[in-house]
């Protein structure tokens, strides 16, 4: 009987214990389970100058957005895992143009969401991982330019935030033959192109004088003498009669077709302090390339000016296909200070582009030039970095080939970068001093940042972004002369102002 | 020995791409097109040529005249000018007076309406009023070296010399076809509009040559001046410089016709008949 109601007792405690014991271990193995981080930021900006953008348009604000992101990662497996990541993005912006607007959320206080990542990965060997979804795919070993870095567009929408990346659907497939040896598959079916800051309109912009007279009109790729005689006509017009109405400038979208998918393959090996990785890449290249314009006359239409020789100017750009070997390495020597070295070298296979320029006012006269040649070139970056003491870094990088350079008549730049951090009380305070140069013709931009870590998840940062060199290119009948950074296609200075909290 | 297989099909692979290829020009004719353009006449070979190939007809009755004029639009842009003439000789010999039928303007190298011309009948029967044209010759001879100046909507005392008016109310521009705006109006096809216009053209024509019987021809210098004095679209403003294209020689031409031969049957036939004109 004593057994008995011992027996009842100790069930009723077990009982207790484990209702009192499961969610306590349910919780910890969700803990287990799931990944939650993120970040909540303000970023405002005001241009400062007058002269960058088109004329008459001066300083302003130039930013004024708020974003929440949101980052879920879900392991219910130990060989599975799942991730996404959302961003909310609220553009500060009034859009209401009339009344009717002004009882739409969406006009006066503009948002988009975003869907950055997608996938799911599954390991059904310990030698294999599988991963399926929307993804974005970072190779190479140095830092930001990697020209043997292709599966994924790139994001320069926002000029400060260079380092995004337009996400995509893949297919990867990882191997792990040995332990220093990875061997990556991906397969992209559609490609994406990559986003432009909102100054590339200003790359097909005519320039006016302060008299609205005609000034100035983009170069097109073209050989001198094409150029000379295009120019020589509408240099022997009226300057002051001519009007041109916006460019249109429409890309050339790859077909939906197995063909234009891309590919790529990766051995990467782990030899001591050497990282070393061989790639192949299937594709194409994601930033536009000047493909077609016709300049024809209007008397009448949108944007038509009574009294005037009304111009039309439409442009076709198109993303050429390519084929990328590369090879990349990063190593930290001990024998020598614990410099870490890194380097990247893109031998590019291009296919040729013959741009041509139908001048209907000169009669369905045709310029032909080519401004893609199939040779084969290399992009290359390689650098170094060196932490001198806890409180000053340096990175100094030389690139050739800028992310949107491919060879066309505007050619490969030679580039040196070099950011500096600088770090007081404890990391409380940051200095940051980057910038590029481009060694061809010696323009730059360079964006020094301060940054206050006032608490160790949450960061103020205040800086200034400016582009040096000249706005009008060296030759006007050369394509090629124009200032990579001092162009007006480049962006307008501005300060900035941006508060970080992440979790 | 793996090795040996797998570099081969790599190199292969990265050479594909070698043949890739965005023809700009494809697609703008894609989305463009060109116009027909009209085929050539069918020359006879130099084995048709008739016996008196070299023999020069005798310089009296009726011609078919053309005096082409290879020249260059604003210094750099093919264009061809064909004045086109039904010639008779005078009873006494001494010239060939030359009755105006048309202006042909075309380009070279594209299907263009750039720079073509059209003009009234009112323009074209002013111009026979009032600018007659006359080569003359020597006693029935093939035409020699000769200079002519042929003027539009202007009456220049000196008319291979003098400048143009460059203002409209200058008397010795006059109002040619009649229509009430100064000198002579032309209609051009592209860029679209009329044109208030004065223009003088110098020739200077090289001896004549005779070949196949019915044709005499020569070489031809010229010159043009023109002068805007007012245009519905204000491009056409702006006088765009024509200039004699030295790497295609002009050239006078002249066909023998029966003497029932008048513009309109000039017209009918003329880019057929003078496909095939002898060219110095």
């Amino acid at each position: 009987m004593v057994r008995g109601r011992l027996l009842l007792f100790a069930l009723a405690l077990h009982a207790v214990a484990a209702a009192l014991a499961t969610p306590r271990d349910a919780a910890a193995g969700w803990a287990d389970m799931v990944q939650l981080g993120g970040y909540l930021s303000s970023d405002i900006r005001y241009t400062i100058d007058d002269w960058r953008g088109p004329r008459g348009s001066g300083t302003g604000w130039y930013m004024n957005r708020n974003e929440a992101d949101f980052r879920l990662k879900l392991s219910p497996d130990p060989r599975v895992t799942g991730v996404v990541e959302t961003k909310l993005r609220f553009y500060g912006f009034n859009n209401a143009d009339d009344v009717g607007d002004l009882s739409d959320r969406a006009k006066v206080d503009p948002f988009d969401v975003r869907l950055e990542e997608a996938w799911v990965a599954v390991r059904p060997a310990p030698w294999m991982d599988i991963k399926v979804g929307r993804m974005i795919q970072s190779w190479g070993s140095v830092d930001m330019f990697n020209p043997t870095d292709n599966l994924n567009a790139r994001d320069f929408s926002d000029p400060l935030d260079y380092a995004s990346k337009v996400p995509n659907q893949m297919i990867e497939l990882d191997f792990y033959p040995t332990n220093w040896l990875t061997l990556t598959a991906v397969w992209v079916p559609v490609f994406k192109p990559s986003m432009l800051p909102p100054s590339a309109v200003m790359g097909f912009a005519v320039e006016y004088d302060s008299q609205g007279c005609f000034a100035a009109a983009p170069t097109p790729p073209l050989g001198r003498a094409d150029v000379d005689e295009l120019f020589g006509y509408f240099g022997a017009l009226d300057r002051c009669k001519l009007s041109f109405l916006p460019t249109e400038v429409r890309t050339v979208e790859p077909e939906l077709d197995i063909a234009n998918s891309q590919a790529a393959a990766r051995a990467k090996f782990q030899i001591g302090d050497l990282d070393l990785s061989l790639s192949y890449y299937y594709g194409r290249f994601t930033f536009p390339i000047a493909y077609t314009a016709v300049a024809e006359l209007v008397s009448d239409g949108p944007g038509t000016v009574q009294g005037k020789t009304n111009v039309k100017y439409q442009a076709e750009v198109m993303y050429p296909r390519m084929q990328v070997a590369g090879l990349d390495f990063s190593y930290s020597a001990p024998w020598f200070f614990d410099v870490g070295f890194v380097g990247e070298l893109a031998v590019i296979f291009p296919e040729r582009v013959d741009f041509a320029l139908l001048a209907k006012p000169l009669g369905d006269k045709v310029f032909s030039s080519v401004n893609v040649p199939s040779t084969p070139f290399v992009k290359a970056s390689a650098g170094l970095d060196y932490t001198f003491t806890k409180w000053l870094y340096v990175n100094a990088m030389y690139v050739r080939g800028f992310f949107d350079e491919f060879n066309d008549r505007f050619g490969l730049h030679n580039y040196t970068v070099l950011p500096t951090e600088l770090k007081f009380f404890e990391d409380e305070l940051q200095i940051r001093l980057a910038g590029a140069l481009d060694c061809n013709d010696l323009s730059a931009v360079t964006y020094p940042q301060i940054t206050w870590v006032a608490a160790p998840s949450l960061e103020f940062i205040a800086g200034v972004m400016l582009f040096i060199g000249d706005t009008k290119p060296a030759d006007g009948f050369d394509y090629g002369s124009r200032s990579k950074f001092g162009q007006k296609a480049a962006g307008r200075d501005f300060v900035f102002f941006k508060t970080k909290f992440t979790w | 020995m793996k090795m040996k297989k797998t570099f081969p099909i790599l190199v292969i692979a990265l050479l594909a791409g070698c043949g890739w290829k965005a023809d700009g020009l494809e697609r703008l004719e894609s989305r463009y097109g060109t116009d027909a353009t009209e085929s050539e006449p069918t020359c006879p070979a130099a084995s048709d040529a008739t016996p008196e190939a070299s023999a020069a007809p005798a310089m009296s009755g009726t011609w078919a005249v053309r005096l082409v004029q290879h020249s260059l639009l604003l210094g750099s842009m093919p264009l061809h000018i064909s004045d086109l003439f039904v010639g008779k000789v005078a009873a006494d010999g001494t010239g060939i007076d030359l009755t105006f039928c048309t202006e042909d303007s075309v380009g070279s190298d594209f299907s263009s309406k750039f720079g073509q011309t059209t003009m009234s009948d009112e323009a074209v029967h002013g111009l026979n009023k009032s600018s007659p044209v006359r080569i003359p010759l020597a006693a029935g001879a093939l035409p020699k070296a000769t200079r002519v100046a042929w003027q539009w909507g202007v009456n220049l005392a000196k008319p291979f010399d003098d400048a143009l008016p460059t203002d409209k109310t200058d008397p010795r521009i006059f109002d040619q076809d009649g229509d009430g705006r100064p000198g002579l109006t032309v209609t051009v096809a592209e860029p679209a509009g009329d044109r208030y216009m004065a223009k003088r053209v110098v020739w200077d024509l090289a001896d004549g040559a005779g070949v196949g019987g019915d044709w005499v021809f020569g070489g031809l210098a010229f010159r043009i001046d023109q002068q805007v004095y007012g245009a519905t679209s204000s491009i056409l403003e702006t006088v765009a410089p024509i200039e004699s294209d030295p790497a295609a020689p002009s050239a006078w031409q002249m066909h023998k016709e029966a003497d029932d031969l008048d513009c309109p049957k000039l017209l009918a036939k003329w880019k057929e008949l003078f496909g095939c004109a002898p060219t110095p």
